[in-house]
């Protein structure tokens, strides 16, 4: 039973909150999810992701401290960070490793380089024509399936153990992934673009270099970029069967001596290298393409 | 002048060859035509052959003069280059012809002063909202001075206001440099506010139902969409443009 005076109560509630109506609001909303322990304390947006991602190597390496500490295990079997630390410091110093790096690094250089000025004209071609695509496109997939260290031994055999058959060998292991993905990266060109092209007039050559290679060109260097990352692998692998310098005969060579410390140190240097590869070309991917949706799809993430 | 005669087009499928469009007679002069239909009337197919996109597979279409036309085209997507900044995209079909630096400026800056994108000039596609997109696309396509131009929904992708905006500045800009637009559109009220002629076609196949004389004057006021002759010649063409044209409608079409 209502009263006429909490009628008149209702009534002043409401036009006071109707006066005010994020009132009406604030109690309708529920109070904001508190968020994890964790997530608060590194703010996992933005920046304070880094953190994170640092901490799970820290536990790694906490973990490789106490297994060593216990003195259970051999020391060539797994050296303790320690020993590693104090190895890598001597081997920074050295100049033999850091020749060993600059061998490896000239070495993916050229090849990469070489197989880049192949592969990328030669993709471009096949995604532009359809009858260049059925003349070559079923033998590369078949190679591109063929695994590359299969080949090294092959490889090594004709080309030697000398830079030249490195080279080769890089060079012949990216060049059929790339070029693979170079023409399907040609290949899914907006065919909007070539009827915009059209219209305007444009010659065949303007079509090529004013349309279909900067409308393909992320994903180009997408390709890139995850075949430097192939290239480095099979670099390393190809430098462990047959080599006499670079990172991965550095591994080779301290097998043999049982430095162990060395194998790790050499293993750290190589995966910092291709981290570092890929920052790099993802920074150049940013800077060069902020309008490719791939971009765009990060930067809406943040 | 263009003349389409007997033209039949269908969709190169190898399932089964749909047809298209069928039997369709217009000549086109120096005006703003829209082809009005629902979806899937072969609106697009129609223009795309215009372009020279498509080819017919009977019929001819005629252009006076010197063959081929210059053209430009406008897509509710995709009208844009995303790697070039908003000047550079009305530029570009002057880039491409060769035609040098100092006039390409000129036009393009006349053309964003009366587009009101002189702010967004050195923006990418990305960074514009879809109304100023399609203010630049539009831009690109008037840019080389094309005889010809070719629409294709460019503002079905927009809110109410922006597309009201768009049509205005499309008016405006057709009212200072008339020349053929063709302007393929399934919304009534865009159809009688810009076009000067209106051709109808049926659903699938597309077929010529009418061909309307737009009945208001030039320079329109957009305002004109609340007298009641609009509201009027609205209701006609909607009548036409349902499957079978009822008997109501005939009537109504021979009043007007």
């Amino acid at each position: 039973m209502k009263g006429p005076r909490t009628d008149l109560r209702i009534q002043e509630k409401i036009r006071r909150n109707l006066t005010r109506p994020h009132a009406i609001l604030a109690v309708r909303t529920r109070p904001p999810k508190p968020a994890g322990i964790i997530a608060s304390t590194f703010r996992v947006q933005g920046k304070s992701s880094h953190l994170l991602a640092l901490a799970f190597p820290a536990l790694i390496l906490l973990l490789w401290f106490f297994v060593t500490a216990t003195g259970r295990i051999e020391r060539f079997f797994l050296p303790s960070p320690v020993s590693t630390l104090r190895t890598a410091w001597v081997m920074l110093a050295s100049g033999d490793f850091w020749s060993d790096v600059g061998i490896s690094l000239s070495r993916i250089l050229a090849g990469f380089l070489v197989a880049s000025v192949a592969a990328i004209p030669c993709g471009i071609g096949m995604g532009r024509s359809r009858m260049f695509n059925a003349f070559v496109e079923p033998s590369i997939s078949f190679i591109r399936f063929v695994p590359m260290p299969a080949v090294i031994p092959l490889m090594i055999l004709w080309f030697g153990s000398g830079e030249w058959g490195k080279v080769m060998i890089i060079c012949l292991g990216v060049f059929f992934q790339l070029v693979l993905m170079v023409a399907d990266a040609v290949a899914y060109v907006p065919e909007a673009y070539y009827e915009i092209a059209r219209s305007l007039g444009a010659s065949a050559q303007q079509r090529l270099f004013d349309f279909t290679i900067p409308a393909a060109a992320p994903e180009i260097m997408d390709s890139l970029r995850i075949n430097f990352g192939l290239a480095w692998a099979t670099l390393i692998f190809a430098e462990i069967l047959g080599a006499t310098s670079g990172l991965g005969f550095l591994i080779v060579r301290s097998q043999r001596y049982l430095l162990t410390e060395q194998i790790f140190v050499a293993v750290l240097v190589i995966g910092l290298l291709g981290v570092a590869f890929d920052q790099i070309f993802e920074k150049a991917y940013r800077r060069w393409f902020p309008w490719s949706v791939q971009v765009q799809r990060l930067e809406a993430r943040r | 002048m263009i003349r389409l005669r007997d033209v039949n087009i269908s969709y190169p499928s190898s399932l089964a060859p749909t047809q298209a469009v069928q039997d369709i007679n217009i000549e086109i002069g120096t005006e703003f035509l829209g082809l009005l239909g629902p979806s899937g009337c072969g609106k697009t197919t129609l223009l795309r052959a215009l372009a020279g996109l498509v080819r017919p597979d009977s019929g001819t279409i005629e252009f006076d003069g010197t063959g081929e036309p210059s053209y430009g085209i406008v897509f509710q997507d995709y009208s844009l280059l995303p790697w070039l900044t908003a000047r550079e995209n009305i530029e570009l079909g002057l880039r491409l012809q060769y035609v040098a630096k100092p006039r390409r400026a000129a036009a393009s800056e006349r053309l964003l002063k009366s587009l009101n994108l002189e702010d967004a000039a050195h923006l990418f596609p990305h960074q514009l909202s879809g109304g100023m997109r399609q203010r630049v696309a539009i831009a690109r396509a008037f840019a080389p001075a094309p005889e010809l131009l070719l629409m294709d929904e460019p503002f079905g992708a927009l809110d109410a206001f922006t597309r009201e905006d768009l049509q205005e500045a499309l008016t405006a800009l057709y009212e200072s440099e008339p020349k053929t637009i063709i302007f393929v559109t399934h919304d009534i009220e865009e159809a009688l506010l810009l076009c000067d002629r209106i051709c109808v076609l049926t659903p699938r196949p597309g077929r010529v139902r009418a061909l309307l004389e737009v009945p208001f004057p030039r320079p329109r006021e957009f305002s004109l969409k609340r007298d009641r002759k609009f509201q009027q010649t609205k209701i006609v063409t909607e009548e036409l443009m349902r499957p079978r044209t009822t008997s109501r409608a005939s009537t109504l079409l021979q009043n007007t």
